[in-house]
């Protein structure tokens, strides 16, 4: 599966926002099969913080 | 580029050693999502500036960490004026952040109350990971801003209560003293 961060915005600095993003993927994730892959595509972002990535 | 009459740290330390009033609204976020739109802006400003098209995603990443640290650290708990002062100026290389919030002295001594004072503070906040807000994976913001400091040609003063640090890419080294605005 793979996920491509930039629908989020090309700027991901906030806590509060990587927590609104994994809201949104969650369905995503509980519905992967075992041994697939998860694929984050970081194109076209620009900035990326260790608060959003948390 | 808009320039200011009066340095633009000035007008930031002016704002938090003052009386309790909002900043002018040009400088003023009043909420995580205000910042969050200028900080895309700063992100566009810094993207035409050739000598920084290498790193300047670094530079609004610090920016944003610093920032949101103090809406995440004050939720609910802002002493008087909440939201911060958030200004730069392209043309001298500068950004400013300010709040009036409580303070990491405060913040950190919820979970470590061993903290000593508002120098321990700085150091541990910028050395370990920890955060006021434990537990949850969190606490490495201020490490990060840390690490991009010492890897580019950036320099940064940090102040929190009685206590300033400061670190550049020149000196590779957490300098951390007292001092009262």
């Amino acid at each position: 599966m793979k996920i491509e961060l930039k629908k989020f915005g090309n700027l991901l600095t906030s806590r509060q926002d990587g927590r609104e993003a994994l809201a949104a993927i969650e369905p995503l994730l509980l519905n992967m099969v075992d041994n697939e892959t998860l694929e984050l595509d970081f194109d076209g972002v620009i900035t990326f913080t260790p608060s959003w990535a948390d | 580029m808009e320039l200011f009459n009066k340095d633009t740290f000035a007008q930031a330390t002016d704002w938090i050693g003052g009386s309790a009033r909002e900043p002018e609204a040009r400088f003023y976020c009043p909420t995580s999502s205000e910042f969050k739109g200028r900080l895309s802006k700063l992100q566009s400003d810094l993207e035409r500036l050739p000598d920084l098209i290498d790193y300047y995603p670094l530079i609004v990443a610090i920016v944003g960490e610093i920032g949101n640290n103090s809406f995440d650290h004050n939720l609910g708990n802002w002493p008087d004026i909440s939201g911060i002062f958030f200004s730069y100026d392209t043309n001298k290389r500068q950004v400013a952040l300010a709040d009036r919030g409580q303070g990491i002295l405060r913040t950190l001594k919820r979970v470590r109350p061993d903290v000593k004072n508002d120098e321990d503070a700085l150091r541990i906040a910028f050395t370990e990971v920890v955060s006021g807000r434990s537990p949850g994976s969190r606490g490495n913001g201020l490490k990060f801003v840390l690490g991009v400091v010492l890897s580019k040609t950036i320099e940064i003063n940090f102040f929190s209560g009685a206590a300033m640090v400061s670190v550049s890419n020149n000196n590779k080294n957490l300098k951390i003293d007292k001092f009262l605005l």
